[in-house]
């Protein structure tokens, strides 16, 4: 009784802070948006290209090529690396790699060809690398799953064992082994020009890039840090971002996080947003998130005019903005 | 699932010293090998500087591998398997390759090596 008197209490008061400090100026930049992309060329031209293409060996990379100048839009991800056999290249050695087999293993290169002059006669190519200078420690969870995958093999070595379920093992091995724990750098640079008239003679300087990630991830924390530098040659002015993202999982179901993200234009000043961002799992769809901060001023970083205070209490129903939080099994 | 096969068949011609076998799971992948002289079992799992016996003692006798290696690496669809033996007249090293048609495929690789 006295708990459903309680409730009558709190819900109109959640209500009523839901509808009211719900005032958030929603910022353009995020942490996420200034970590090293996965293909840099693109992320400069800030161009989807409609035909993205991975060529796994040099022969197709060519061919891909070939094609790429038909007018449209394309983009071509590649790493050299894998373009050549490793046959001395043994497990232990490739998922614990010293510095240079880190960087080898991981670098891509994109490029990009696209249009970007509504009557298609100027192109603009790019082209751009990324690669993981330190790449942190295998997960608990995948030696699990290593383990697991051992003991399949050495069934099917005595003709037993179900080939299904070792494949099951390996497939989950290799989504596993994106996720890695420890100390990870990633760096990415980029550089795009223009072509007007699409004449190689008419060649303009048009953005170039650089990209810093940092991060640290243990079982509960996991911090981020950034710095990106964009300049563009076009506008004649130069983005700085860095910033940092602190995130500590009390539990399963409850996460607390701090970030900071600072951003300069050349003869524009710089400003700062800072938040601390609470979220709590309710179920496995919902999440209440609550966030409290300051927004960049308002200047030319925020034309709108928007308030710069972060305030806000609401529900994410399992999309939008990927939640701190996930659900263990 | 039907798991690709490769094989090899040769010939190592021993010396008097110790025969010692090496398999290298290439390509960042992971596997697991089992070898038999003749029908008895010696090693499985992992094979490094295996030493399987004096040259003059096991001459004549065949050595069997079997290794299964699995498709781990996301980079990558290809697979090798290089068998380094020493100790006989001179060092044997041979490698094989296989690709897999899918992601997290499985393939096995035979080896049959006779001691002359």
């Amino acid at each position: 009784m006295f708990k459903g008197n309680r409730l009558y209490f709190i819900l109109p008061g959640l209500l009523f802070f839901f509808f009211t400090i719900s005032q958030t100026t929603a910022s353009a930049l995020t942490i996420e948006d200034a970590r090293t992309p996965t293909s840099p060329a693109f992320k400069l031209l800030d161009i989807a290209p409609s035909l993205i293409e991975k060529p796994q060996t040099p022969r197709q990379l060519g061919l891909n090529l070939l094609t790429a100048y038909d007018g449209n839009d394309i983009g071509i991800d590649f790493a050299p690396y894998w373009f050549f056999p490793h046959n001395e290249l043994e497990f232990k050695q490739y998922y614990n790699p010293d510095f240079v087999q880190s960087i080898q293993q991981n670098l891509s290169v994109s490029l990009i060809s696209a249009n970007v002059s509504a009557s298609q006669t100027t192109r603009a190519l790019g082209v751009g690398i990324k690669t993981i200078l330190v790449q942190g420690r295998p997960s608990k969870k995948l030696e699990g799953i290593k383990k697991d995958i051992l003991v399949e093999q050495d069934k099917i070595l005595d003709g037993e064992g179900d080939p299904d379920r070792l494949k099951e093992l390996n497939l989950n091995f290799q989504e596993e082994s994106k996720h890695r724990e420890g100390f990870i750098v990633e760096v990415g640079c980029a550089i795009a020009n223009n072509y007007p008239q699409n004449n190689w003679s008419n060649s303009q300087p048009l953005k170039n890039g650089f990209w810093l990630t940092p991060s640290f991830t243990r079982e509960n924390i996991d911090f981020i840090g950034v710095f990106r530098r964009i300049s563009d040659k076009a506008l004649n002015q130069n983005y700085s971002d860095y910033g940092a993202k602190f995130c500590y999982h009390i539990n399963n179901l409850f996460a607390a996080s701090g970030e900071y993200l600072s951003r300069s234009i050349s003869n524009a000043g710089n400003t700062q947003r800072y938040a601390l961002i609470l979220e709590y799992q309710l179920d496995k769809d919902r999440i209440i998130t609550g966030s409290i901060g300051k927004d960049f001023d308002n200047t030319s970083f925020n034309p709108s005019n928007n308030p710069n205070m972060i305030a806000f209490l609401g529900l994410n129903w399992g999309f939008g903005d990927k939640p701190s939080i996930e659900i263990k099994n | 699932m039907s798991m690709k096969k490769v094989s090899l068949k040769t010939q190592y011609p021993v010396d008097t010293g110790e025969i010692t076998i090496n398999i290298v799971i290439g390509e960042g992948q992971l596997g697991s090998s089992v070898v038999f002289l003749d029908s008895t079992e010696i090693k499985r799992g992992d094979i490094r500087q295996l030493a399987i016996g004096k040259g003059q003692e096991i001459k004549g006798h065949k050595i069997f591998i079997k290794t299964v290696v699995s498709d781990i690496n996301d980079k990558t669809n290809r697979t090798s398997v290089t068998y380094i033996i020493e100790g006989g007249k001179e060092k044997y090293q041979q490698t094989l390759e296989a690709i897999v048609e899918e992601n997290g495929d499985v393939i096995r690789y035979y080896a049959e090596i006779e001691l002359s």
